[in-house]
């Protein structure tokens, strides 16, 4: 199994700092005139994502541990859980959240394989207490 | 298995746009082997998480780790020849394929859609030169054996028997 993100480290991503681009596994043509022909040469790209995290000072060297040990530098994969999605209610098609039963709300839960893509993490500091750094994953199909 | 390409197949390739992958999938046998190789130089879905692999899933399980590789065309008169790049190598990848005696090579087309079905199928190749380095390992594969046993020129496409007094005479005169 690929190691887990440290579940004592807040997944918390800065809402400025974060963007995703979604895989690209298209093969464009240009023509010597008229649209592009367009294809598909692969379905399991990855997606990249850009993101931050606000950490304390205890949180940036579990993180740092994190990194360097369990991940080897930013070499293994490892599992997160989507921050878009995960944990939150299944919401039906008429707005309303699905429950069980028993009246409890259905939850998301979706997982994604990481891995530290070309640039690795990057630290600068916030205040005093306080440290902010930049990743860039990449999400594996 | 189809020598020519189905008319839908031709026009999926050839259409506007085609939401279809075409991978190119590579069985490597030998006696030496326990199992073929399946190879394939399209990552098509994670076939397995630990270890983190992709490939194809078709009649086999295709590993995606060749880098390189054009499907040799069948021209008449010329042989059948290709070369392929093995990278993402594993460690059994290089000692099965240094081990081997006498490997043949199968290539094909698929379409994703139809993934049992092999596309110009070209079986039985032969591999007649091998490069090993740090980062891939070299086949060049043809239906020819080439003359001699492995000299350092074997993936020079240059033919010997095109010298021979009856190929070529004007070289003998």
């Amino acid at each position: 199994m690929a190691v887990a993100w440290p579940y004592n480290l807040p997944l918390d991503f800065d809402v400025s700092g974060f963007s995703l681009t979604r895989p690209e596994g298209r093969l464009r043509s240009p023509m010597s005139q008229g649209p592009a022909k367009v294809r598909r040469v692969t379905t399991a790209a990855p997606m990249l994502v850009s993101a931050s995290l606000t950490l304390t000072t205890a949180q940036a060297a579990l993180f740092e541990r994190f990194h360097d040990e369990a991940l080897l530098g930013g070499i293994e994969p490892f599992t997160l859980s989507d921050p878009r999605y995960h944990g939150k209610p299944m919401i039906h098609s008429s707005g309303l959240p699905m429950l069980t039963g028993g009246g409890v709300p259905l939850l998301i839960s979706k997982q994604w394989l990481a891995r530290i893509a070309d640039a690795v993490p990057q630290q600068s500091a916030v205040s005093g207490e306080l440290y902010r750094y930049s990743l860039q994953l990449e999400i594996m199909p | 298995m189809a020598e020519f390409l189905p008319l839908a197949t031709i026009q999926e390739m050839y259409k506007q746009q085609t939401g279809d992958v075409f991978p190119l999938v590579v069985t490597i046998t030998d006696a030496t082997f326990g199992a073929p190789l399946h190879l394939t130089d399209t990552a098509v879905e994670r076939l397995s998480t630990e270890p983190l692999r992709y490939g194809f899933r078709g009649t086999y399980d295709y590993v995606f780790a060749i880098t390189a590789l054009l499907l040799p065309d069948l021209k008449p008169g010329s042989p059948i020849a290709t070369m392929l790049v093995i990278d993402n190598i594993e460690a059994d990848y290089r000692s099965q394929l240094a081990g081997a005696s006498d490997p043949r090579v199968s290539i094909a087309m698929v379409m994703g859609s139809q993934p049992a079905t092999l596309l110009y199928p070209r079986t039985g190749l032969y591999v007649t030169g091998r490069i090993y380095d740090e980062e891939s390992i070299t086949l060049a594969v043809s239906n020819r054996r080439t003359q001699g046993h492995g000299g350092e020129n074997v993936l020079d496409p240059f033919i010997k028997h095109r010298q021979t007094r009856s190929v070529s005479p004007g070289l003998h005169r």
